[in-house]
């Protein structure tokens, strides 16, 4: 489909955007064709009939010189709606390019432009559009003007800081030292990562030049009588406010409603480009859940592997998930990321737990951290505990107080897993007096400690710093700190140094398994860096597409791989060097599946070399089962690929 | 040292405002004389009247004249009161500034509540209401909503008088009205924000720490999705002052507004162009004190204006 | 109504007592009633400054009739009588006009009001640097003199019959020029005058308030405690305070809100006539030359459909130029312009206009100076549409059509525009509007006749000899069609109740010579 299509198709998906596009689409209309719809002559006039109530013969009613309203609204939207798109594109064409320039020329042009925004912003909009109404007369086109004219220090603004934020971007900076011309980089770059937001902000500015023009009107300088137009219509109708009020009813109606159209397909549309702000309706994900019914949670069954796990992890556990499931709730349904999956996380170990982006395995440790984002994602089948308490039957204080007292969360990005406006002291403070009193002074002794614990040099004064000055290893080490913070017995890493360079990775990695021994907590370390895992956990868990496919001690699975994907990895990681020669899982050829789009049988055969096309291995999903120490899921796991493609 | 840099800055800007604000009155279609004379009067009285006002001076000299009236308020006087247009000013200022303070204000307050549960809330019916409400906020005429309240508070229900500025009651319509706009802004800006903010890891490693959800909100959240309203505020205030002329003329209210636009009709050159360069210094100190508070809020901004 | 004046005039000549003794009579019977209630008032627009010499708005005239006096003014029923002034004449040449008046009065600073302040107060506003607007509107009264302590003398710069007119407007108040003097502007605001009442507080564009004038000696002392005016521009909001009871009376009251004021158990809408005199002003180039033409224009419009239709019945069609209450002694009126379309497309075929070769006309109006200027201006353009005229509306907003009639006549971009004239005397109006090269004549009428007789009618001081020629002179204007006649407009003023005795004068000033508000409402 054509991405505009696309485009068009979810707008339209949305409730509100939907709203949004048939208004627009009606005002549009009305606007091309209202002039030939009109049934009566707009312009005529009627003395006989003044200020008529609505009726058959005048739908909307008679003005006061007795025009009739509603061929008045129909001719007006012409007018009305071309202000609005008038003003915008006015602003739009004066705005975009000299912000573009703006952020491409930098320097003098860049600081002119600037200063002259600030004087453009210092005239009042109402004595600028005065202005030029009174230097060039009155008329519509000179109100399109004025209004769109004020609206330009807004697109300048937007479009100066949206593009020198694209420049910044290393493929962009490339191309620019490449030598490419301004206007390639512009078009090919800068101007598509740009397009969703100002088609937004065109949107939602119409509204606001709609209004404007509206007060131009309000002050006798808007478009001029006779010629209908819904701002001046409402305008002129505001006499008769009390004694006539259908009046004004309609002319502000569609005023009002074009404005809420426009403002309506804005927001969608910022939905769509914006990701940060698209939130999946929750409403619309528990009806496709209900609709699916238990389709979506499997029965959960105990295999062998379970119910061995069952038996082996007893009493020293910080956390068992058992045929754990999790989901994400989406347009289509809940989609399970993870399935299936049975771990446990023992004091005094690292569980490592390996895949792909995407496999299912920092879903996993939200879920751990019971951090999963709320309306978005869930446990959808089995069983989590953590200490002793079975997750899901927990209230909201019972997680809060969980979260406290048993679990350190370690975040992959230390920049913004810490707020960046609030010192490191206050943020340290909290998660130390969560759920406790404490004096000031007991507060700062033990902050101090965990600096000191986390190897943070002169503690005390930099209790009081930002996050931004800090390296983003100190970071990390706060961060850790914070995780520490009331002693938890569980410690779950995500991805932690995949920010960072390598020589500062080792010096986490170091201290977090160094505090994880002293402190004898359980630690899970998710990564992607199978270079990590021998050096830094005991038990690894290597995961494909939401399932474990092969877990055990980190000896045995290392020495001895037998899942093929282990194998491939394992193959592709040089020497499995710890000084992390390869910090990224090596390339195996074909992609991981899709969420939602898993093949049947084992999830990993379309890029199996050890298949050869056999056809338990698309039919029936492997288990994981005993194989030396390791347990595995696959239906060959003692062969080799080698032999097959041989 | 930082605002006092940022003044140096904004003089440069100031002074072209200044010869903008000079000539501009000069395209205005107009005769100040014609004004005060009526339509009546002679071209010999004209003269006259031109000459009195020092109209039939050079530019050069009448701008010379303009810029020694920022210090001397006795040179700078209304061509209709011939009162010094600082006085005729500052008379008006407060009210202008309470209607758009006390609107802001209240316009934020109301925005950043109903934003935040808008944002905790998203899909629900409360989101759905505010929606509704907020878009009729942006999308109704400002007069229009004015008559309206007059209408319904001041003649039906005689809750508040009707227009009028002698006592603080008089005071609470206008304000009420004003406020609309923002707060409808800022709801949306908020919730907006707010859900953005809401993806940031730091407030997992806030829930992390077990602390309660609006905490979280709170504490973590809305700080940082108020960095970005504070800057629309900042423009808004202006764009406030600007506007303030339909509202003081729907209530009556003798503010700026009403004395630029009275002004502008009646080519009372002096008061239209000190007051649009009174505004031009309200949107330098306004934009310092965003920034202010932008860097208050966000930490992270004054490193960069320190450095 | 003339016999009156010239009764009152001949009166003076003869020196009689008559009057003073009227006045001395009068005096007491006045003062036993204090002073009690507080008057409200909302007023459409914002009053600048309190300054005869420099005001230019109705509510200034109302202020500065009640703040001070005068040698002369215009009463109640329109009239010039003498208010200060006991005798005046003229010399034999015409060139000295003397005026003795009733001393004994003050200032509200104790000063007193005699000749030489008399004196020093109009040649102030004889005095172009003073900032005074009518130094030229005043310039024949040439120099004032003080002669003892009652009598002023001026010496006059041209011969003007017209004088008594002028000394009755508003703008030959006396003002004490010393006190003008310490306080610059702000005599604008709060005024040293000598009337019944003062300035009690000025905010700027809000509100002001007058209070009696303890030290008032004269012959309308204050009847209210306080007098308090709002400026309140928008129509609704201002109707709004009356019907809430915050204001007794509200000027500009819109025609579709009479109704409800009418509706309304405490207060009621009253329709007195106002000067304003709205014409379509032609440039009289081109096909407007031919007379046919004018007059085609002038009866192809239903004055009274649209006096009804489009003001509400805030108008009366137009019986001549000149509005009602400009100086009645003067005034004539005619028959008023018929409807007659088809005569008028006869008229236009005459002249050698049709269907093949139509007039074009471009109309200019303003866009909220006059009752529904917009909303005529369709409507006339319509009705000549209907008579084969292309007339198109161009309506402007004020700086714009304001400055459209300072162009010189052969550039004009337009062909005729809507302006409203209301101005104190009859001398002043015409000789503006239709002398030969005057600026304010925006026609470019040019009639031998007119201009000869104009200045016949300033020559002489004698009352039939004015009556006959600014007979002739408007019956010229009324025949010539330079304008199409539409109609004098009506003020709507809407009262509590409560309020008795208040009366407005045609030229929109308001008087409160008698005015009660009774407590209990
Ligand atoms: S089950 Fe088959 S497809 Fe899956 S990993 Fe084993 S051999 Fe490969």
């Amino acid at each position: 489909m054509h991405p505009r299509l696309a485009t068009l198709r979810r707008i339209a998906r949305a409730p509100k955007g939907l709203i949004g596009l048939l208004l627009v689409g009606f005002m549009m209309i009305l606007a091309l064709f209202g002039a030939w719809l009109a049934p009566q002559d707009p312009y005529a006039q009627n003395f006989m009939a003044t200020l008529q109530p609505p009726s058959a013969e005048h739908w909307f009613g008679t003005d006061q010189l007795g025009r009739d309203v509603f061929s008045r609204i129909l001719l007006g939207a012409r007018t009305s709606i071309g202000i609005g798109v008038g003003g915008v594109a006015v602003a739009f064409v004066i705005g975009v390019p000299l912000g573009l320039a703006a952020a491409y020329l930098r320097g003098t042009f860049d600081s002119l432009l600037m200063r002259g925004v600030d004087i453009l912003l210092s005239f009042p909009d109402i004595v600028f559009a005065l202005a030029i109404v009174a230097i060039m007369g009155p008329s519509t086109l000179n109100v399109i003007l004025a209004v769109g004219i004020v609206s330009v220090p807004v697109f300048i603004r937007t479009t100066r800081a949206v593009a020198m934020s694209t420049l910044a971007e290393p493929f962009v900076e490339g191309s620019v030292s490449l030598g490419c011309s301004p206007l390639r980089v512009m078009g090919r770059h800068v101007l598509p990562n740009m397009g969703g937001i100002l088609v937004t902000l065109c949107s939602l500015l119409f509204a606001s030049t709609l209004l404007n023009a509206s007060g131009l009107s309000f002050l006798g300088l808007g478009t001029q009588p006779p010629e209908p137009e819904w701002g001046t219509m409402l305008g002129e109708s505001r006499s008769y406010i009390r004694t006539h009020p259908y009046m004004a009813t309609f002319p502000g109606l569609f005023l009002a409603l074009s404005a809420l159209g426009f403002n309506l397909l804005g927001e969608e549309l910022r939905n769509i480009y914006d990701p940060t702000s698209a939130r999946r309706r929750r409403g619309q994900g528990l009806l496709a859940r209900l609709l699916n019914g238990g389709r979506a949670l499997p029965v959960p069954r105990e295999t062998a592997a379970q119910a061995r796990a069952r038996a082996e992890t007893v009493g020293d556990a910080a956390a068992i998930g058992r045929d754990l499931e999790i989901s994400y709730l989406t347009d289509k349904g809940p989609l399970p990321a993870v399935r299936g999956v049975d771990f446990a996380l023992r004091r005094g170990r690292t569980l490592a737990v390996v895949g792909e982006s995407g496999s299912g395995k920092s879903t996993l440790l939200r879920a751990v951290a019971t951090l999963l984002p709320r309306g978005q994602a869930l446990v959808s089948g089995g069983s989590l505990r953590i200490g002793t308490e079975e997750v899901s039957a927990l209230s909201g204080a019972q997680v809060q107080a969980l979260r406290r007292q048993h679990i350190g969360v370690v975040f992959q990005d230390a920049a913004s897993a810490l707020n960046p406006v609030m010192t490191v002291g206050a943020q340290l403070a909290e998660a130390i007096t969560s759920g406790r009193r404490m004096s000031p002074a007991e507060v700062r002794d033990r902050s101090i400690a965990l600096l000191k614990a986390v190897q943070i040099a002169d503690p005390e004064s930099r209790l009081d710093a930002w996050p931004h000055q800090f390296s983003g290893g100190m970071k990390q080490r706060i961060v850790i700190a914070i995780a520490l913070a009331q002693e938890p017995e569980l410690l779950l890493a995500d991805e932690p140094t995949s920010a960072l360079d390598v020589t500062i990775q080792q010096q986490i990695l170091t201290l977090l398994r160094q505090m994880q021994k002293e402190r004898d907590m359980a630690m899970m370390l998710v990564t992607h860096d199978l270079g990590l895992v021998a050096r830094y956990a005991d038990d690894v868990a290597v995961i494909y597409a939401g399932r474990i496919v092969e877990t055990g001690p980190v000896e045995e699975v290392f020495r001895r791989p037998r899942h093929p994907y282990t194998r491939a990895l394992a193959a592709s990681t040089p020497k499995l060097r710890h000084g992390g020669g390869t910090r990224m899982l090596p390339a195996i050829d074909g992609e991981p599946p899709m969420l939602g789009q898993l093949p049947p049988g084992c999830a990993f055969a379309p890029r199996c070399a050890r298949s050869g096309g056999r056809a338990v291995c698309t039919t029936r999903a492997p288990e994981l089962t005993r194989c030396g120490k390791a347990d595995v899921a696959c239906h060959f796991p003692d062969e080799t690929e080698s032999l097959h493609a041989a | 040292m930082f605002i006092l840099r940022r003044f140096a800055v904004a003089i440069p800007t100031l002074f072209v405002v200044s010869l903008l604000a000079f000539w501009f009155v000069d395209l205005i279609p107009g005769d100040p004389a014609l004004h005060l004379a009526g339509n009546m009067a002679t071209e010999d009285e004209l003269a006259d009247i031109r000459h009195h006002l020092g109209l039939d001076r050079p530019p050069l000299e009448r701008y010379m004249l303009f810029l020694r009236g920022v210090v001397d308020p006795e040179i700078a006087t209304s061509f209709r009161t011939s009162r010094p247009v600082v006085l005729e000013i500052t008379e008006r200022m407060p009210k202008t500034l309470i209607i758009a303070i006390g609107g802001l204000v209240i316009g934020l307050a109301f925005g950043v509540v109903t934003g935040v549960i808008c944002a905790l809330r998203q899909g629900g019916w409360f989101d759905a209401v505010v929606t509704v409400l907020t878009l009729a906020g942006i999308s109704m005429p400002i007069y229009w909503l004015g008559l309206l309240c007059i209408w319904l508070f001041a003649v039906n229900l005689g809750w508040l008088p009707a227009a009028g500025a002698a006592t603080p009651a008089h005071y609470v319509l206008p304000v009420l009205v004003v406020a609309t706009r923002p707060a409808a802004l800022f709801s949306r800006l908020v919730t907006a924000n707010l859900l953005e903010v809401m993806g940031k890891d730091y407030l997992d490693t806030a829930r992390s720490k077990g602390l309660s959800e609006h905490v979280v909100i709170l504490r973590h959240a809305l700080r940082n999705s108020l960095i970005a309203a504070v800057s629309v505020a900042g423009v808004q205030f202006g764009g406030m002052l600007g506007g303030s002329v339909v509202t003081e003329t729907v209530f009556g209210v003798p503010g700026l507004g009403r004395l630029l636009v009275s002004a502008v009709s009646s080519s009372d050159y002096p008061v239209i162009q000190y007051s649009v360069l009174m505004f031009a210094v309200f949107f330098v100190l306004i934009n310092l004190a965003t920034d202010l508070l932008g860097q208050w809020l966000d930490p992270r901004t004054r490193d960069y204006t320190a450095a | 109504m003339n016999q009156i004046l010239s009764a009152v005039r001949s009166s003076f000549r003869a020196r009689t007592v008559a009057a003073s003794l009227l006045l001395a009579t009068a005096l007491p019977l006045a003062a036993i009633a204090a002073p009690e209630g507080e008057l409200r008032i909302a007023v459409g627009a914002d009053a600048t400054t309190f300054h005869p010499h420099v005001n230019s708005l109705p509510v200034g005239n109302t202020v500065d009739g009640l703040v001070f006096q005068q040698l002369f003014r215009i009463d109640a029923d329109n009239k010039v009588v003498p208010a200060l002034a006991t005798d005046y004449g003229w010399s034999e040449d015409g060139m000295t006009f003397t005026v003795s008046f009733e001393t004994g009065h003050s200032f509200t600073n104790g000063r007193p009001v005699n000749a030489e302040a008399v004196a020093a107060s109009f040649n102030q506003l004889l005095d172009p640097d003073s900032g005074s607007i009518y130094a030229g509107l005043y310039a024949s009264l040439g120099k004032a003199e003080a002669q003892g302590e009652d009598t002023v003398v001026f010496h006059m710069a041209e011969p003007n019959g017209h004088v008594l007119m002028l000394l009755a407007n508003s703008a030959a108040g006396i003002i004490d020029t010393e006190a003008n003097a310490e306080m610059g502007a702000e005599y604008g605001r709060k005024p040293v005058g000598s009337g019944p009442y003062m300035v009690e507080e000025f905010i700027g564009g809000e509100r002001f308030t007058l209070v009696p004038n303890p030290d008032y000696k004269g012959a309308r002392p204050a009847t209210l405690e306080r007098v308090t005016f709002m400026a309140v521009p928008e129509d609704g909001s201002r109707m709004a305070l009356l019907e809430t009871g915050e204001v007794d009376i509200v000027d500009r009251v819109p025609a579709e809100s009479i109704p409800t004021i009418d509706a309304l158990d405490s207060a009621s809408v009253i329709l007195p006539d106002s000067m304003f005199s709205i014409s379509m002003e032609m440039v009289l180039r081109g096909p407007l030359e031919d007379k046919r033409v004018r007059e085609a224009l002038n009866i192809s419009i239903d004055r009274d459909g649209m006096v009804q239709g489009i003001l509400g019945g805030l108008g009366t069609p137009s019986q001549g130029q000149v509005g009602p209450g400009t100086e009645d002694a003067l005034r004539v009126t005619f028959e008023p312009k018929p409807y007659d379309p088809e005569r008028a497309k006869a008229l236009l075929a005459e002249a050698g206009f049709g269907p093949d070769s139509p007039l074009e006309l471009r109309v200019n109006c303003p866009n909220g100076r006059y009752i529904k200027d917009s909303q005529v201006c369709q409507a006339l353009t319509g009705q000549w549409q209907a008579i084969g005229v292309k007339a198109t509306p161009n309506v402007l907003d004020l700086p714009s059509w304001s400055a459209a009639h300072q162009v010189p006549i052969e550039e004009r971009s337009y062909d005729m525009s809507m302006i409203g004239r209301a101005t104190a005397g009859i001398d002043f109006t015409v000789y503006r509007l239709f002398r030969s090269g005057v600026s304010a004549n925006t026609t470019g009428f040019n009639n031998a006749r007119v201009d000869s007789l104009l200045a016949e009618g300033r020559a002489t001081t004698d009352l039939e000899e004015q009556k006959k020629i600014y007979a002739e002179i408007q019956q010229i204007v009324w025949d010539e069609m330079p304008f199409v006649f539409l109609w004098y407009q009506k003020q709507a003023i809407g009262i509590a109740d409560t309020v008795t005795g208040f009366t407005i004068r045609p030229d929109e000033t308001m008087l409160f010579d008698t005015v009660q508000v009774s407590v209990d409402g």
